[in-house]
C-alpha cells in the first residue's frame, strides 16, 4: 500500500501491518495495525461503508491539507510538486470527502502566485513591445474618429503604464474571480459528470479535483509555457476527476472536456474575430 | 428515483455552484451589451448559413435577464429552459445558504439515468431542428 511520510512527504510502499519506517528520513509512519475487517468498503469504492469500516481507506489528507503539521509553505510546495510530478500517486491519495475550502485556498494562492511571477515578465514585455504596438496602431490610422471605447482599450494596453494596468487586471482577476470561476466551472463539470455517470462521490470531490488541478497555473504568465501549463491543467482535471470520482478515464474526459468543447466553438470564433475588429475599426 | 432530505445545513453543493454560474451569466447579460461587441455573433451561421448548436443563447441570456420569457423562447427554447433552471437554482441556493433550507439529494437508477441522457440528446436534436428551420426556412414556421 502506498503510504506518505508526514515528515518529509516521501511516498513509499508499505507492506504488512504498521507502523513503518520512512526510507528517506527514518520517521515512524502510520498507526498501529487496524483490527481485522477494516479495508475498502464493500460494494466497491464510493459505496456506503458498513458500520465500523473506514470510508475511502487508503486515502489521506494532501500535503496542503496537512499544513498545520507541515507548515503552510512546505505543504504548498509538497502538494504543488506532487501534483505536477507525481501525478497518479497524488490523485490516488486524494480524499473525495475532504474540505472544499482547503482546495479553494490552494487554487487561490496558486493563481495569485502565477500573477505575481508574471508581473516582471509583463513589465519587460510591455516595455519592449509597447512602443512597437503604439507605432503600429498609429500607422494603421488611430485618430480622432476612432471610437472612444477603442481609444481606451488601446491606451490601456499600449500606454506608458500598460504593464501596470495588465498586472493590476491580472491580480484583480486572480483575487476576486478565482473562487467565482472555480465554483462555476466545477458546477458545470460536475453536471456533466453526473450525465456521464462519473459523479458518485459528490460535488465536493469534483471541486477538489478542479481546484487542485490548477497547480500548473503558476506558470500562467510565462510566454509559451502558459499554453503548456493550461493544457497540463486540463489533463490534471481529467486525471483528478478519474481518481477522485473512482471512474474511468473516458468518462472523466467526457465530463471535463464536453463543456470545453461547447465553449470552444462559441468563443474561439469571437477571439479570432476580435483582432480583426480592432484593426478594422481603426481604418 | 430516490429523494433524501438532509438536515438543515449550508453545505456547498452543485446547486449552489450552478446558482453562482447563473448569477454571473445573468448579471453579465443584464449589464454588459455583449451582443453589440463587433466580434460577437454566430460565425458558423455567417460562414455557412446554418446556425450552430448554441445559436441564440446570447439573446436568451439577454432577454431572460430582462424577464422577457417569450422573447427568450423565440430565440432558443432549450436555452430558455436551461436559463430558467439556472434561475431556479439561484432561488434554491439563496434559501439554502441564507436560511439553511436543505436541498434534496436525488438518486437515479442506471435505467433512469439512461432515460435522462436519451431525453437530453433528443431535446438537443429537436431544439436544433427548430432553430435551424427558423433560421433557414422561416416561411415554414410562418405558414407561408
Amino acid at each position: 500500500m502506498q503510504t506518505r511520510c508526514p515528515a518529509c512527504g516521501t511516498m513509499f510502499n508499505a507492506e504488512g501491518p504498521g507502523p513503518h519506517r520512512c526510507p528517506t528520513c527514518g520517521a515512524s509512519v502510520g498507526p498501529p495495525p487496524p483490527p481485522a475487517g477494516y479495508g475498502l468498503p464493500v460494494g466497491g469504492p464510493g459505496a456506503p461503508p458498513p458500520p465500523g469500516q473506514v470510508p475511502f481507506a487508503g486515502r489521506e489528507p494532501t500535503p496542503w491539507e496537512r499544513r498545520a503539521e507541515l507548515g503552510a509553505i512546505k505543504g504548498l510546495w509538497l502538494q504543488w510538486r506532487d501534483t505536477l510530478f507525481k501525478v497518479d500517486p497524488f490523485w490516488k491519495s486524494v480524499r473525495p470527502d475532504g474540505s472544499i475550502w482547503d482546495a479553494l485556498s490552494f487554487a487561490w494562492i496558486i493563481n495569485v502566485l502565477g500573477v505575481l511571477f508574471a508581473t516582471p515578465l509583463i513589465a519587460l514585455q510591455m516595455r519592449v513591445q509597447g512602443e512597437q504596438l503604439r507605432q503600429i496602431f498609429d500607422q494603421m490610422g488611430r485618430g480622432a474618429d476612432t471610437p472612444a471605447a477603442m481609444q481606451w482599450f488601446l491606451d490601456f494596453y499600449t500606454g506608458p503604464n500598460a504593464w501596470l494596468n495588465v498586472a493590476a487586471l491580472g491580480l484583480f482577476s486572480a483575487v476576486v474571480l478565482t473562487p467565482i470561476w472555480l465554483f462555476a466551472w466545477a458546477g458545470i463539470v460536475h453536471l456533466m459528470c453526473l450525465l456521464f455517470g462519473c459523479g458518485k462521490n459528490g460535488f465536493g470531490a469534483t471541486f477538489r479535483a478542479i481546484a487542485y488541478a490548477t497547480a500548473p497555473n503558476v506558470f500562467s504568465g510565462v510566454p509559451c509555457l502558459n499554453v503548456l501549463a493550461s493544457l497540463y491543467s486540463f489533463v490534471q482535471m481529467v486525471w483528478g476527476v478519474m481518481r477522485v470520482q473512482d471512474t474511468t478515464g473516458g468518462r472523466a474526459a467526457a465530463g471535463v472536456l464536453t463543456p470545453i468543447a461547447v465553449f470552444f466553438c462559441c468563443f474561439i470564433g469571437c477571439y479570432a474575430f476580435a483582432v480583426a475588429a480592432v484593426i478594422s475599426s481603426m481604418r | 428515483m430516490q429523494l433524501s432530505w438532509p438536515g438543515p445545513n449550508r453545505k456547498i453543493g452543485v446547486i449552489d455552484a450552478l446558482a453562482l454560474t447563473g448569477v454571473v451569466g445573468l448579471l453579465v447579460a443584464r449589464f454588459i451589451p455583449i451582443a453589440r461587441l463587433p466580434f460577437w455573433g454566430c460565425k458558423m451561421r455567417e460562414l455557412t448559413g446554418w446556425p450552430c448548436l448554441g445559436c441564440g443563447l446570447t439573446r436568451v441570456a439577454d432577454r431572460m435577464s430582462h424577464f422577457n420569457f417569450a422573447g427568450a423562447w423565440e430565440a432558443n427554447p432549450l436555452g430558455t429552459i436551461a436559463a430558467a433552471l439556472f434561475m431556479v437554482c439561484i432561488v434554491l441556493s439563496v434559501l439554502h445558504l441564507a436560511f439553511k433550507v436543505p436541498l434534496p439529494t436525488v438518486s437515479l437508477s442506471a435505467r433512469e439515468w439512461t432515460f435522462v441522457r436519451v431525453a437530453l440528446v433528443a431535446a438537443v436534436v429537436v431544439n436544433y431542428a427548430w432553430v435551424a428551420v427558423k433560421t433557414k426556412f422561416p416561411h415554414v414556421l410562418l405558414g407561408g
